[in-house]
């Protein structure tokens, strides 16, 4: 019966720590989106200008975990496949942040805009099954300052 | 430089809007239907099969704990029990190698159960209830037809299955319960039928108690009685009880008697004198 109690629990626990920590990540992502608005993301590798400007690269990267409830839940939606709905905004949220930390470095340079913006998802735990269960989401790409 | 601008990413696209919890309790639920079905069939199928264990093997695996139902303290009651289930044992066609085992166990509880092995437990309650040999021996009758229809077997072998699948999600529960349908405790509390089992049990109990005196009296007695004492407790409604409410019981006992032409009364077998003074009063 205790495993029961402490499974619930468990599910419990992540869902509500886990939508606090989203809703106050989102609230933060936004409010920092607009600050770094003035830097600009080019995913093509050629700059907008011919101009030769100063280069830097950039990256930013986030290393993030599921909760309990969204394990359990995509757990079980996994027996029948389909969207883990669970995971989007887990992801959405890592590759957000990632751009932010990203734009935050270039901004730091100087720099007005990036191009080449490529992204890189790393899952920790590799093929290992039953190990931690998180993802590293990297953005990166070539700062250009202005002249 | 031409003039670029990064417009202002729409919040959302990337992610459903499902509530999370709607999505969990889609899951689960489905889940949940699915498990119920299968471990339902599983039930009904293990219910069937067990059946065909043979009897030698249900004595071999109640004997460890048969023993335990021995908590009498009176001979004379223990030897009356005994006597009185063995002539209405041969009233049953039992068929070879099914022994019926009677034990009397001297609680105030008014009930009596058959189990694993064809043990039979009547209670000390019960037997003050009855009021002479006839009524008791419908209740005795009642158990040892289940014996013979091998319902503690089958309730066994669905107990086992439910515990298994409840392992499946609670280890320790599962456990517990499969502990309990296997062990002493199963023996003597967790196996319960269900209301056709009841009904089984109750006509061909009847068909032996006729064979057995030559006449019907007692076999509704003893369930108005049963209802009489049980009256003033607390009671599941009748879609929740595994037994026949006992008034649709007794309507059911008296239209059988009535439909095969047995002799609704005749001569009552009381108590003997000695079993009379063992019982003492009721309390």
């Amino acid at each position: 019966m205790w495993d029961l109690i402490i499974f619930v629990a468990l599910i419990v626990i992540g869902y509500v720590a886990g939508r606090i920590a989203e809703s106050r990540h989102y609230a933060s992502i936004r409010k920092r989106e607009k600050e770094f608005a003035g830097v600009m993301l080019f995913a093509s590798r050629f700059p907008p200008t011919l101009e030769a400007l100063p280069q830097q690269l950039v990256s930013g990267s986030v290393v993030v975990s599921d909760d309990y409830f969204k394990r359990v839940v995509s757990g079980l939606q996994s027996i029948i496949g389909g969207r883990l709905k669970s995971y989007e905004t887990l992801l959405d949220r890592a590759r957000r942040e990632a751009v932010l930390r990203m734009k935050a470095e270039a901004k730091a340079h100087g720099a007005r805009m990036i191009v080449n913006v490529k992204f890189e998802t790393f899952s920790i735990p590799g093929r290992k099954p039953n190990s931690v269960r998180a993802m590293e989401v990297m953005a990166y790409g070539t700062a250009l300052r202005s002249a | 430089m031409p003039s670029y601008e990064n417009p202002e990413i729409p919040d959302g696209i990337n992610v459903s809007h499902t509530h999370p919890l709607a999505d969990f309790a889609r899951l689960v639920g489905g889940l949940v239907v699915v498990i119920a079905l299968v471990v339902g069939l599983l039930m009904l199928v293990a219910g069937r099969v067990a059946k065909f264990i043979p009897f030698e093997t249900e004595i071999a695996m109640a004997g460890p704990f048969a023993e335990k139902l021995d908590g009498s303290d009176s001979k004379v009651l223990s030897d009356y029990v005994k006597t009185v289930t063995a002539k209405v044992a041969a009233g049953h066609d039992l068929p070879p190698g099914m022994v019926i085992t009677a034990h009397y166990l001297p609680d105030d509880t008014v009930n009596a159960f058959a189990t694993l092995g064809g043990h039979i437990v009547v209670y000390g309650g019960l037997m003050r209830e009855m009021p002479d040999e006839n009524t008791l021996a419908m209740v005795i009758s009642h158990e040892i037809a289940h014996v013979r229809l091998r319902h503690p077997i089958s309730s066994m072998g669905r107990g086992l299955v439910f515990g298994m699948a409840l392992a499946v999600v609670s280890a320790s529960g599962g456990g517990s319960v499969v502990s309990q349908a296997l062990g002493s405790a199963g023996l003597l509390t967790t196996l319960s039928f269900s209301r056709d089992q009841e009904r089984a049990a109750d006509a061909l109990g009847l068909d032996a108690l006729v064979r057995t005196y030559g006449h019907a009296a007692g076999g509704a007695e003893t369930f108005r009685r049963l209802q009489s004492a049980h009256d003033g407790q607390l009671r599941p409604p009748a879609l929740l009880s595994t037994h026949p409410v006992d008034t649709e019981r007794i309507a059911t006992i008296e239209k059988t008697i009535a439909d095969h032409g047995w002799a609704p009364t005749g001569p009552m077998t009381p108590y003997p004198a000695d079993v009379v003074t063992a019982l003492g009063p009721k309390p």
